[in-house]
C-alpha cells in the first residue's frame, strides 16, 4: 500500500507536468524537445498549476541556480555545506528561499507563444515584466546553455528578439547594479562567498562578450556601459571599505578586455546592426563605447596607485603585496596596449 | 440577424515635427601629465566658463535648441540640436461597424492612423515648421560648431601650458615662465 502512496504523490496534474518537462529539457539546450513538450494548449487559464507542480518546480530551479552559478562561483566551496552556500549570494541578488511568480511564468508564456508564432496575447512586451534576480539569471541560463547546443534553432525563431534583448549572459551587469545590500552589510560568510566567486564572474564575462555579434549595437553599447559601471563600482566600494580583495574582479576583467580584441574598433565595426548607420553616427557610438573603456582605465589606474600607496609597516600589506604582485602580473603588462587602442578607438580611421 | 451600424468618435490627432542633429567628440590633449590629471585641469577650466552648468561628472550648456554636453571622466564632448513641435487637431473619426460580439477596436484604430497619415499631408503649418526649423539649424550649424571648438581649443591651451608649469614644479623650482601667446610659445627656466 505504502508504494501505491508514492506513486500517486508523484503524478502531477497534465499542465504542471508540460511545465516542468518543458524546463528540464530547455536546461540541457535541447530547444527542440522542450518545445514538443509545452504546446500553447499546456498553459492552464489564469496561469493555476497545482501547489505540488510549483513546489517541484521551485526545487528544480533552485538546483539549476546551485548547480550552475552558486556551486562554480565558489571554488572554495568545500568549507561549506552546500545548503548554507544558498545564503550567501544576496550580494548577486539572488534569493535564497527563490519561489516562482506569475511574472516569471508570463515570460514562459510570452516565449511559448513567440515559439509556437501565435499572436500576442499579452500586451505588454517580453522581458519587461518585473523579475527577480534569480528569474533573470534563469532565463539567462536557459539561453546560453540553447545558445551553446542549438544555436541555430534558437536563432530561427528568436533571433529578432536576441539581438535587441537587453538580457545579459553577464549575470551581475545591469541587475545588481545598485549592489545591494551593501558590502558592510553583509556577513563575513556572505563577503568570503563574494571574494570566492571571481572565476565563474569572468568566465561569464567571457560568454558575454563573446555574443556581441548577435545583438544589435544599442544593446552592446548600452551594455557595456552597465557592465563596466558596476566593474567600477566595485573598485570604488572596495577602496571606500578598504574591501581590497574586491579588486581581483575588475582587475582580471580589465586583463580580459585588452586580449579579447574589446578595444578592437573594427570588431564594433563589423557588426552587421551597424550597416545601417550615418558615418558620423558610427563614430559617435564608437566614442561612447570607449568612453566607458577609458573610466574603467581611469579606475584601475586609481585602484594601482592605492594599492602603492600601502606601506609594509601597514597592518594589511600582505594583502596589498599580493594585489601588488596581480597588478604587476596583470595590469602593468596591458596597459600601454590598451591605453593605445583607445587611442585608436578615437581616431576616425577604419581598417578594411 | 445583424445589422451594421455607424459609430462616431471624437479624437486628438498629433504629428510630431522634430529636428534632431548630434555631435560627439573627443577633447584631445598633448600628453603632459597622466590622462586623469589633464581631464581634471580642464573640468577645472570649463567650470569657470559662464552659462556651464555641472552634475556629477558632466558639465552641461543649454543655448536654445542646442544642448552641449561635456564627461570630464572620458573627455567625450556632446553636441545636440534639438526641436521639437507637435501639432494638434480635434477629429471626428466615423467607422461603419456590422459584427456584433466583436470589438470595433482595430477598425478604430486603423481609422485613427488613416485620419493621422492625412493631417500629416495636409499640415501646411507643420511642413512650414519643419522647414523652417531645418532652415535654422543650417544656419546655426558652423557658427555654434565653430564657436565650441573655439572655445575648447582655447581650454586645451591653457590647460597644456598649466600642466606644464605643473611638471616644471615637480621638477624643481620655478624661475621664470614667459608666455607668448600668439606663437603658442611658453618658456620656463627650472632651478634644478
Amino acid at each position: 500500500m505504502t508504494h501505491l502512496n508514492i506513486g500517486k504523490k508523484n503524478l502531477l496534474p497534465a499542465n504542471d507536468y508540460y511545465l516542468l518537462s518543458f524546463l528540464t529539457r530547455i536546461k540541457n539546450g535541447d530547444i527542440g524537445a522542450a518545445f514538443s513538450y509545452f504546446p500553447p494548449v499546456s498553459f492552464p487559464r489564469g496561469f493555476k498549476f497545482s501547489s505540488r507542480g510549483l513546489e517541484v518546480l521551485n526545487s528544480i530551479l533552485k538546483n539549476w541556480i546551485m548547480n550552475d552559478v552558486v556551486m562554480p562561483s565558489a571554488w572554495q566551496n568545500r568549507v561549506y555545506k552546500t545548503s548554507t552556500i544558498a545564503e550567501f549570494c544576496r550580494f548577486w541578488d539572488l534569493e535564497a528561499e527563490y519561489k516562482i511568480s506569475i511574472n516569471f511564468l508570463m515570460v514562459l508564456r510570452d516565449i511559448q507563444q513567440l515559439w509556437y508564432e501565435e499572436e500576442y496575447e499579452n500586451s505588454s512586451y517580453l522581458f519587461d515584466r518585473k523579475l527577480s534576480g534569480s528569474e533573470k539569471v534563469f532565463l539567462d541560463l536557459m539561453f546560453r546553455k540553447t545558445l551553446d547546443t542549438k544555436k541555430r534553432a534558437f536563432m530561427s525563431r528568436f533571433s529578432e528578439l536576441y539581438k535587441s534583448m537587453p538580457l545579459s549572459s553577464f549575470n551581475f551587469s545591469y541587475h545588481t547594479l545598485s549592489i545591494m545590500p551593501r558590502w558592510n552589510e553583509l556577513s563575513s560568510a556572505e563577503q568570503y562567498y563574494m571574494i570566492a566567486s571571481t572565476d565563474y564572474y569572468v568566465e561569464s564575462f567571457v560568454q558575454w562578450e563573446s555574443e556581441f555579434h548577435l545583438k544589435n549595437y544599442e544593446v552592446v553599447q548600452q551594455e557595456i556601459g552597465l557592465v563596466l559601471q558596476k566593474l567600477i563600482e566595485l573598485c570604488s566600494i572596495g577602496i571606500k571599505d578598504e574591501v581590497w580583495s574586491l579588486f581581483y574582479l575588475p582587475i582580471e576583467i580589465f586583463y580580459r578586455i585588452s586580449q579579447n580584441g574589446l578595444l578592437n574598433k573594427n570588431r564594433y565595426l563589423e557588426m552587421k546592426s551597424f550597416e545601417s548607420l550615418e558615418e558620423k553616427h558610427v563614430y559617435g557610438v564608437i566614442l561612447e563605447i570607449r568612453s566607458s573603456f577609458q573610466k574603467f582605465l581611469n579606475k584601475i589606474l586609481e585602484v594601482k596607485r592605492e594599492m602603492q600607496s600601502i606601506g609594509f609597516v601597514e597592518e594589511n600589506f600582505k594583502i596589498a603585496e599580493k594585489l601588488q604582485r596581480l597588478i604587476v602580473k596583470r595590469v602593468d603588462p596591458v596597459l600601454e596596449i590598451y591605453d593605445k587602442q583607445l587611442e585608436y578607438m578615437a581616431t576616425n580611421e577604419v581598417r578594411k | 440577424m445583424s445589422h451594421t451600424y455607424r459609430i462616431s468618435r471624437k479624437e486628438t490627432i498629433r504629428n510630431t515635427v522634430k529636428v534632431n542633429e548630434e555631435w560627439k567628440s573627443l577633447i584631445e590633449t598633448l600628453p603632459i601629465l597622466p590622462q586623469v590629471e589633464m581631464a581634471k585641469l580642464l573640468s577645472e577650466e570649463l567650470a569657470k566658463e559662464n552659462d556651464w552648468s555641472k552634475s556629477g561628472n558632466v558639465h552641461q550648456k543649454q543655448d536654445g535648441n542646442w544642448t552641449i554636453e561635456y564627461d570630464e571622466e572620458s573627455m567625450l564632448l556632446s553636441i545636440e540640436y534639438d526641436d521639437e513641435k507637435t501639432f494638434e487637431r480635434e477629429e471626428t473619426i466615423e467607422i461603419s461597424g456590422y459584427n456584433p460580439g466583436y470589438s470595433d477596436e482595430p477598425l478604430i484604430t486603423s481609422a485613427i492612423e488613416r485620419a493621422k497619415e492625412k493631417f500629416i499631408q495636409e499640415s501646411t503649418e507643420a511642413k512650414d515648421y519643419e522647414k523652417a526649423a531645418k532652415n535654422k539649424l543650417e544656419q546655426e550649424i558652423e557658427p555654434k560648431l565653430d564657436e565650441i571648438e573655439g572655445l575648447f581649443q582655447d581650454l586645451v591651451e591653457v590647460v597644456q601650458i598649466e600642466a606644464l608649469k605643473k611638471k616644471a614644479r615637480n621638477i624643481g623650482e620655478i624661475e621664470s615662465i614667459a608666455e607668448d601667446k600668439e606663437n603658442g610659445e611658453v618658456k620656463i627656466i627650472v632651478k634644478i
